[in-house]
């Protein structure tokens, strides 16, 4: 039956398969031998038409692979450390009748102290100083510092406004050694203090934020 | 017909530019994807460093003239780059172009591959490397 079929499918006439189908046994050996002749040739077919195909499935052959690398860096987190000095204005003495003034904190290592206002008087014995926070991170890494525009001192009630913050270096860093190792820097950071001609005598404290982020 | 394709020049494609996620900090949980037009963007607690910045991979492609071709990327699950005993997986991989290309007059094209790579938690920190496999065939 398969062999009728593929007969058929080659485009046997259908007259051929009529006489196929009139068994006898006569007729029957006939037909075992064309039914062999008929084998091979379906053979042949196949083989042409295989030979057909071989054009896109060669193709599949020249199918060509690239290999791509490919890399990501891992950084440690940036971190700064707790004040290891305290960003100090030192003493001072204000003549109430003069005015008021600045007290400015210079925001490098030496943390030079200047004033502006005559009323002001700095006491030399008290010097004051620069804020000093050590980052630490990837080496070699580049990055931001920040610090709070102003923030208040307060002695009980009374306060007094520190701002324009500056730091060493600015307005940004670059951590020592190289990517893959750990990295750090100093930062130092100064402001400036203004004093009313009026401000109350007293040890005033306040806090102040620095923000470090990569680059 | 079978002879013109045995004329056909054979499909072969080169890596030209590797696949870089650049360098970034891992904080929480998260994800760096690169487009494969190179701009790289981050989900979760990733935070992008732009000392470190990221490429799409770039392959040259050459063949016929004028032919179109098949692209195929990994499969999720069997890219991923390792740094010593860490690493992090690289899926959803996407090209451009995308899934076929033509290849120019010159019998050539420039073919972008970007990824999302899996960042874990607290992920050390070190540098990462891996490859991964481009196929590309007449189509």
């Amino acid at each position: 039956m398969q062999h009728r079929m593929s007969i058929a499918s080659y485009g046997r006439p259908p007259l051929a398969v009529s006489t196929l189908l009139s068994l006898s046994s006569v007729h029957f050996r006939k037909e075992r031998i064309m039914k062999r002749n008929f084998k091979q040739h379906a053979l042949k077919l196949a083989l042409v038409s295989a030979l057909a195909l071989g054009a896109p499935v060669g193709v599949n052959s020249y199918a060509a692979v690239g290999t791509g690398v490919s890399t990501a860096t891992v950084a440690p987190a940036i971190t700064i450390s707790a004040s290891q000095r305290d960003l100090a204005f030192g003493r001072f003495l204000i003549d109430a009748t003069a005015g008021g003034g600045t007290v400015v904190i210079a925001g490098t290592s030496t943390g030079t102290r200047t004033k502006t206002g005559t009323g002001l008087t700095l006491v030399a014995a008290s010097p004051g100083s620069s804020g000093q926070f050590t980052v630490t991170g990837d080496g070699g890494a580049t990055y931001s510092i920040a610090v709070a525009q102003t923030t208040a001192l307060t002695s009980g009630a009374n306060t007094m406004n520190a701002g324009t913050f500056t730091t060493t270096p600015t307005p940004t860093g670059t951590l020592s050694g190289s990517t893959g190792t750990s990295g750090t820097q100093i930062v130092y950071i100064g402001a400036t203090l203004t004093v009313a001609a009026s401000q109350a005598t007293g040890l005033y404290t306040g806090a102040y934020t620095v923000t470090v982020d990569y680059n | 017909m079978a002879a013109s394709v045995s004329w056909a020049a054979v499909i072969a494609i080169s890596n030209t530019q590797g696949l870089a996620f650049g360098k970034f900090v891992a904080g929480s949980a998260g994800s760096v994807t690169v487009s494969p037009g190179g701009v790289r963007s981050t989900s979760g607690g990733v935070v992008l460093m732009s000392s470190g910045a990221g490429a799409a991979a770039q392959f040259a492609v050459s063949g016929d003239a004028n032919a179109t071709y098949v692209i195929s990327l990994p499969a999720d699950g069997t890219v991923s780059l390792a740094s010593g005993a860490n690493s992090m997986a690289v899926n959803t991989f996407t090209s451009s172009p995308s899934p076929t290309g033509t290849l120019g007059a010159g019998g050539t094209q420039t073919l972008s591959v970007g990824a999302t790579l899996s960042v874990g938690s607290n992920q050390a920190s070190g540098s990462y490397s891996g490859s991964f496999d481009v196929t590309v065939n007449y189509n």
